[in-house]
């Protein structure tokens, strides 16, 4: 025990991160929800995240670029990925998602190259990287979980993580994409947007119930029985290689 | 699943939808991984530590090119962020430590201190300033301890050393603290 009655900043960041376990992290809620210090630290360290986000990241990962990229690509890869930058979107593409309030999301796939926008049944092949913006609808965590054909439940968002987590800001952009495996049949990814963090542990089980009910049920199951803000669902459908 | 992976480990909370040619170039990439998913963090600590923007910004490069250099020894995902803690928490405090040396008698402090070494500490403004004139083996324990508010176990698991060790130190630091008060007062 430290000799002030406050969170750690570890703690704090561990909680950001989603890295904490379920009554861990319910402690440390209910000690900031009734302590304004650390709430003010948390604070400050939101916005200093945000800023370096904004401002550092991105130089930083120009400066970060491998070499190596420059000189491996092939002119025919190079030529994709001026494409794929052209075509991908850089803007927060608000606008198009939903009245400004409400929680949603859209959904991208990236194939050859060529970016499109992937609606609820849409078909996608093993290779396709998916990304995802979400818009928090004023929520303050979330989690993205998926569940395919052969019962694999995966939590993509935080990757590997056991809890929600906390969200920044209005939306949630998260870096990198998803490759698609070979797996054949649907596919359906959940976004689990709510006021208190939720348990990976029990999305997961609800997505093996969703699983154990076969195609059709994946299909034909667009919630999850969880206490939550919202739910977002879209299922897209995988051929066989 | 033949020839294809999930690659969803390249997500972090806090990057930003900037392009396809990233996106690749991060599934290849371990450290750009890192420093997406904790660059944010160690920067909010560095600034913390260094009370520097600017300082800031150039600690989080450093601490990322001192995490290049040990790629090797990274733990796993839950003890990434206590891992690359400690040596942003290293890197900051050698740097007040060379700071140290021209840093001038500060009055003030003296007048903060007050009577009760306890009260001095629990404040981590004052904490801070004491814990920057500290012996270097023990700073980072303490800055830990007194200024970040982790408790001794956290403080083991961020500089990988055992909680026996982490109380020796803190004792250590106490006690230098308390003959520092009494100097000051004197």
């Amino acid at each position: 025990m430290t000799n002030h009655p406050h969170a750690s900043a570890l703690a704090l960041d561990e909680l950001a991160l989603g890295g904490l376990d379920r009554e861990t992290a319910a402690q440390l809620e209910a000690h900031l929800a009734s302590c304004p210090a650390c709430q003010r630290d948390q604070q400050a360290a939101a916005e200093l995240r945000d800023q370096f986000a904004r401002s550092v990241l991105p130089r930083g990962l120009a400066a970060r670029q491998p070499r190596r990229w420059v000189w491996l690509a092939l002119p025919a890869f190079a030529a994709a990925m001026v494409l794929a930058v052209a075509l991908w979107p850089r803007a927060a593409p608000i606008p198009e998602l939903a009245i400004k309030g409400d929680a949603s999301w859209q959904v991208f796939a990236n194939r050859d190259g060529q970016t499109f926008s992937v609606r609820d049944g849409a078909e996608l092949a093993a290779g396709d990287r998916i990304r995802f913006v979400v818009l928090s609808g004023g929520a303050h965590y979330v989690l993205v979980a998926s569940v395919d054909s052969t019962g694999a439940a995966t939590i993509y968002y935080p990757y590997g993580g056991e809890m929600s987590a906390a969200i920044q800001g209005e939306q949630v952009e998260p870096a990198g994409s998803i490759a698609l495996d070979a797996a054949p049949g649907p596919e359906r990814i959940y976004a689990i947007l709510s006021d208190q963090p939720v348990a990976a542990a029990d999305v997961v089980a609800q997505l093996r119930e969703v699983a154990a009910g076969g195609a059709a049920a994946i299909r034909a199951t667009p919630t999850l029985r969880l206490a939550a803000r919202a739910q977002l669902s879209l299922v897209f459908e995988k051929a066989a290689p | 699943m033949p020839g294809l992976r999930r690659v969803a480990n390249i997500f972090s909370q806090d990057g930003r939808l900037a392009g396809y040619q990233t996106t690749l170039a991060l599934a290849d990439d371990p450290l750009t991984t890192l420093y997406r998913q904790y660059g944010p963090f160690i920067y909010a600590r560095c600034v913390r530590l260094l009370g520097d923007r600017a300082a800031a910004e150039d600690a989080t490069q450093e601490t990322f090119m001192r995490v290049q250099r040990h790629l090797h020894k990274a733990p796993d995902a839950s003890e990434a962020l206590a891992w690359v803690y400690r040596i942003a928490t290293n890197f900051c405090l050698n740097e007040i430590r060379d700071r140290r040396h021209r840093l001038p008698a500060d009055p003030e402090l003296a007048e903060s201190l007050g009577e009760d070494l306890g009260a001095a500490l629990a404040n981590r403004d004052v904490a801070a300033k004491i814990v920057r004139r500290s012996a270097e083996k023990l700073r980072t324990a303490a800055w830990l301890h007194y200024v970040d508010g982790l408790d001794q176990g956290e403080v083991a698991r961020v500089l990988g050393i055992s909680r026996r060790t982490v109380g020796n130190r803190i004792a250590e630091f106490t006690e230098n603290a308390r003959k520092f008060m009494a100097r000051s007062h004197a």
